[in-house]
């Protein structure tokens, strides 16, 4: 009974703390911006709770892992799909990294690496085949893809959240943002491609192994250094494995001994190369609204599925532009988290780019009634206002 | 192997191997050439199929001429030729392999150069254009060092006509064009397309790729002659 009431205590204690936290900024920031970027950011951190809900509800001191410690158990959603067990649960197209405790949903990209290698066959854990498998995960991609399109970059994503901190860290420091050149930008924007292809091209070659037995890198065996390669320079692993071991939540000394030795035999819950990359992702971060987005390619596949060919136009959520009422002041350029210049340059309609995470800050910094608009099933939900002129 | 021990009739079991083949080995053994001669031409989606397409029609070719001459022959080939046939083979493919490479990088360092167009009345060069006489003569140098199945069921169409032991090796050689580098070849095109800020580093990164594996292959094959 006491256990009871003591876990209740920390339950509403962890609550109350996030509740709190959120008022607080709420009240910081409310001079600063207006009503959608306030109710970005609530929605962020709402999705960031949902996302690792265990972590809030507990059950605690409940030991899943032994060597992990006693972390919240995750509350895997989606774990039995018609009747067929589906331990990982379902994926979504966003950072709910795999490898962190309490999680509800887990990251698509694992998902797919995953499934392809080294869970391709049937097991004790999973007794859906690796082709299942994958064709959920990637059917999960292509219509979240579609319905949400890059909104989950803006509004959902953990890392988005993450990096908005360090935005508005940078904004209390007053210390003024970097702007990219354009070619620079573009440099970032275009690598998520290449990013793709090179993951695309080693997930088929690491994936011979398991569905054809056929070995064509030596290093490619299970437990090895190319096991689920993205994540092994995922800077979003790092990170959660890190806040985890720092609160409790993970034995982080657990997983940083799996660090500093041999890189080959460390690959996974933290790596040498993800330590460094989420490093480097942070500093720039700091100064660079958004540096990840630029070139992240989960946002690629989800802009694959959602901004070019067919998909296009099956995607719901447009970003449209009419252009009789634009006077090119270029504040919609400036505004943009991710210097997104399709917006300012386009003509007019639709105007949503692959490299626009949709968080609406154009529209809701656009001072041209009307000028810009957020089209959900071709159908306007918000508008620029004209804020110039008091009401 | 159970599938094939289970189909009786032999023309579908030389596509059937060829199709489990085509999805593992020759897709393996495939992959770095035509991801290479991609990235080396900056080919977009379309032209990607179309090059995979084309280095796989190359490869059925080959196939079609070594199962009409196994069956001209109609006699075991002895593993002394056997060898020196599969040297010979692996060197022509070497060299091919080297010149694309080599054309791919001296192509982008004569880009620029102004060359005056002859008219084309009778549309041949955009009929060569779309022929890829480079993806194919890939495809064919590499169809013609023979693979394991293909020995096996070269070995297996000596017993059969001269007009079957053909038909045989093109239906493998179908089997293993339907693989999953159709798709890889036209989707790694396309995401390669996306970034054409790096099309020049592609460029030259698949031609020097090409050279190393042509003379990767070509070394291999002399040290085995010395």
């Amino acid at each position: 009974m006491l256990e009871i009431i003591a876990e209740t205590l920390r339950a509403m204690i962890a609550v109350g703390l996030i509740l709190a936290g959120i008022l607080a900024i709420i009240i910081w920031v409310r001079n600063l911006t207006r009503k959608l970027s306030y109710l970005r950011f609530f929605i962020q951190i709402v999705s960031l709770a949902v996302i690792f809900l265990g972590l809030i509800i507990g059950p605690f001191g409940v030991a899943e892992w032994a060597y992990l410690g006693s972390a919240p158990k995750d509350i895997v959603i989606g774990t039995n799909i018609l009747g067929r067990p589906y331990p990982d649960g379902l994926s979504v197209p966003t950072f709910a990294c795999y490898y962190a405790s309490g999680r509800t949903t887990t990251c698509v990209v694992w998902q797919l690496q995953s499934y392809i290698f080294p869970d391709w066959e049937t097991s004790s854990v999973y007794l859906t085949t690796g082709l299942e498998r994958l064709a959920i995960a990637f059917g999960l991609l292509v219509v979240m893809s579609l319905v949400f399109g890059r909104f989950l970059c803006g509004w959902i994503c953990p890392f988005g959240l993450y990096m908005d901190l360090l935005t508005k860290l940078r904004k209390a420091l007053r210390i003024r943002h970097w702007t990219l050149s354009e070619r620079a930008n573009e440099w970032l924007r275009q690598s998520r491609y290449l990013i793709i292809a090179a993951f695309l091209i080693l997930s088929v070659i690491l994936g011979m192994r398991a569905i054809a037995g056929v070995e064509l890198i030596s290093e490619s065996e299970l437990g090895r250094y190319l096991e689920i390669p993205f994540c092994q320079v995922c800077p979003v692993k790092p990170l959660f494995v890190l806040v985890e071991g720092a609160v409790g939540f993970m034995n982080l000394d657990y997983a940083l001994s799996r660090t500093m030795g041999d890189f080959a035999l460390t690959g996974w819950y933290l790596t040498s190369i993800n330590i460094i990359i989420l490093g480097v992702v942070t500093a720039g971060s700091f100064m660079l609204r958004r540096l990840w987005c630029r070139i992240c390619p989960l946002g690629g596949l989800i802009a694959i599925f959602s901004r070019f060919g067919p998909f296009k136009r099956l995607s719901l959520i447009k970003l449209t532009k009419v252009e009789e009422k634009c006077t090119k002041c270029g504040i919609c350029k400036r505004v943009c988290p991710t210097e997104v210049t399709e917006v300012y340059e386009e003509k007019g309609g639709d105007v949503t780019a692959s490299d626009c995470i949709l968080c609406f800050r154009c529209v809701e910094m656009c001072p041209y009634e009307g000028c810009l608009k957020v089209d959900v099933a071709s159908k306007s939900i918000y508008k620029s206002k004209n804020w110039l002129e008091p009401e | 192997m159970t599938v094939l021990q289970q189909i009786s009739n032999p023309y579908l079991a030389s596509l059937v191997l060829g199709l489990l083949y085509g999805l593992t080995f020759c897709t393996s053994a495939c992959l770095p050439y035509i991801i290479s001669y991609i990235a080396g031409i900056g080919a977009g989606f379309k032209k990607g199929v179309i090059v995979t397409s084309l280095y796989n029609g190359g490869r059925i070719v080959a196939y079609a001429v070594i199962g009409t001459i196994v069956g001209l022959l109609k006699t075991v080939i002895s593993e002394d030729l056997f060898l020196s046939y599969q040297n010979y083979s692996s060197i022509a493919f070497g060299a091919v392999i080297v010149i694309i490479g080599v054309s791919i990088l001296l192509k982008k360092s004569t880009t620029g150069n102004c060359m005056k167009k002859e008219p084309d009345h009778l549309g041949i060069s955009k009929l060569t254009q779309r022929f890829d006489i480079r993806a194919f003569s890939m495809g064919f140098t590499r169809g013609l060092v023979l693979c394991p199945p293909l020995v096996a069921l070269l070995l297996y169409a000596v017993t059969f006509s001269q007009l079957d032991s053909t038909i045989l090796a093109v239906l493998f050689g179908l089997g293993t064009a339907l693989s999953p580098l159709l798709f890889l070849g036209g989707a790694t095109g396309w995401l390669l397309n996306k970034a054409p800020l790096f099309r020049k580093w592609l460029s030259r990164i698949g031609g020097i790729a090409l050279f190393v594996m042509g003379l990767s292959v070509l070394f291999s094959a002399l040290l085995i002659n010395i």
